[in-house]
């Protein structure tokens, strides 16, 4: 098992080196590519679609507090059910229990987003958002978000290797997510029926969890995430039975 | 004779010949029976296709049959010596040596207690700390069999005797095996040269279109296998870098 972890470790630390030497900026872009995207889609928003209502410098601090975690989970979703193919080489030579590589992915993901958060700490504070002692809940959104992402990456990485259909139809589930998922738009705006059907998906729990704490001034209790948590849960149970039950057939089933 | 350490039990493989769950099998391997005892070097030899790669596979643990059995003594570790076990290549020399010997089963501190061993054998010290995409695809090799060399797995599996990189290293890595495998190392040597064979295992499993044609003394059954395969040798080596010791 130390062994294992040693190797999640080092393979995480390895894909982000190498990353950040494919550029000339390397680690900068961590943080410069959330950035952007998030001036971007205030380009888009904030001016046209939704200008009236609420006030545009509102809305930078709604978007950001969705991005940004958003971002996250997209990176390690993507990452994860990738994780297996992109590792046929070693998994041809040798043998390696499979959940170590979607959770090298969540982890190279979750070293990211550790430089993102502070930076939306930061800009949320700017923005005239006062910090409690409230925000230390913060802490229970983090922790339901990185059981929810490692658990759907496990899920992902069991399924994408048995039925390569779906290496298309994850791009297109996790953009989805972004137009779903109240990034944009305030969910409990919305009609109650649609509503409804919104929060069917778990993660759209936990992004209000981040808005709650950091622009609501309320706090974020497990009870609340419950939700979250026993969908994560369910899909986790059912990545590493997969997982397991398919352990010495992956390396005959990637292409 | 010592007590076995693997045996294979009717064991069969079969690979479906495309995603299609009801498309006909084709099996690889059928009812191959054998067993590998501690301390011998068994040979296994056959023809291209015969299904010698995937035996090494599941010897190795990586797949599983579809029928039959594979049993082996409890906490036995068996392992393909390979030159690149997920070499991360924009990383340097010194950074991928360590995540190999983990990617091998040693813990981190193993890994930096045993990366001189690698330094030193490898004779690239000055590189280590270039990426690995600079490497001359010798000196690649070169590293990749330092690190291979550091593992120590009960049963050793050989895809093919071979000293790998250039004229001087072929020698000292072909040396180094040879040490390797004629010490009490349990080892599966895999070929298609009689002549290798002959030199290695006292013991040769002889398969063809996925089924035991032969199993016992080397001689008896290379002897055999030499009468119907006049053509041996003509087989291309499946790695660019390597040829056979």
């Amino acid at each position: 098992m130390r062994k294992y972890l040693d190797l999640i470790w080092l393979r995480g630390i390895g894909a982000l080196k190498a990353d950040t030497k494919q550029s000339y900026l390397g680690m900068l872009w961590w943080v410069l590519e959330p950035l952007l995207m998030a001036a971007l889609f205030y380009l888009a928003f904030a001016s046209g679609v939704r200008g009236e209502g609420q006030s545009g410098s509102n809305f930078v601090y709604f978007l950001l507090t969705g991005l940004f975690p958003f971002k996250w989970t997209a990176s390690a979703l993507t990452g994860g059910s990738n994780s297996l193919i992109n590792s046929k080489g070693i998994l041809g030579q040798t043998y390696l229990p499979k959940w170590i590589f979607p959770s090298v992915a969540n982890l190279t993901a979750l070293i990211r987003f550790s430089f993102v958060f502070p930076l939306m700490l930061l800009l949320v504070i700017i923005g005239g958002y006062e910090p409690s002692t409230g925000w230390l809940t913060i802490v229970n959104v983090i922790l339901c978000q990185i059981l929810f992402n490692l658990s759907v990456s496990f899920l992902l990485a069991a399924s994408v290797p048995l039925i390569p259909d779906l290496t298309h139809l994850v791009p297109l589930v996790i953009m989805a997510m972004m137009f779903t998922s109240g990034i944009f738009f305030d969910i409990s705006e919305r009609p109650d029926e649609i509503q409804a059907i919104l929060r069917l998906n778990p993660f759209v729990t936990i992004l209000e969890g981040y808005r709650d704490v950091l622009l609501h001034g309320r706090t974020a209790s497990f009870s609340a995430l419950a939700y979250p948590v026993i969908a994560s849960i369910t899909a986790f149970a059912a990545g590493i039975a997969l997982l397991v039950r398919f352990d010495r057939y992956y390396p005959r089933a990637l292409p | 004779m010592n007590r076995e350490i693997m045996t294979f039990d009717n064991v069969g493989l079969a690979y479906r010949r495309s995603l299609n769950p009801f498309s006909e099998k084709n099996w690889v391997l059928k009812d191959i029976s054998f067993q590998l005892y501690r301390g011998e070097v068994l040979g296994v030899i056959g023809r291209n296709g015969a299904g010698k790669s995937t035996l090494l596979r599941l010897l190795a643990g990586i797949i599983a049959p579809n029928q039959g059995s594979i049993s082996k003594e409890r906490g036995i570790r068996s392992q393909l010596l390979t030159l690149n076990l997920g070499f991360i290549h924009k990383l340097s020399g010194f950074d991928n040596a360590i995540m190999s010997l983990v990617t091998q089963g040693k813990t981190i501190k193993e890994a930096h207690e045993l990366v001189a061993g690698v330094i030193d054998f490898s004779g690239i010290g000055h590189l280590m700390d270039h990426s690995v995409s600079t490497y001359s695809a010798g000196e690649r090799a070169r590293l990749g069999f330092a690190i291979a060399m550091q593992a120590t797995p009960d049963i050793l599996l050989l895809d093919e005797m071979l000293g790998v990189g250039d004229k001087e290293f072929k020698v000292k890595s072909g040396k180094a095996l040879k040490e390797r495998v004629q010490s009490d190392q349990t080892a599966v040597l895999v070929s298609h040269s009689p002549t290798t064979i002959r030199k290695f295992c006292e013991r040769v499993l002889w398969i063809e279109e996925g089924a035991v044609k032969a199993l016992g003394p080397a001689d008896t059954v290379l002897d055999e296998y030499e009468e119907t395969a006049p053509t041996r040798g003509n087989s291309p080596s499946k790695t660019t870098t390597a040829t056979a010791a």
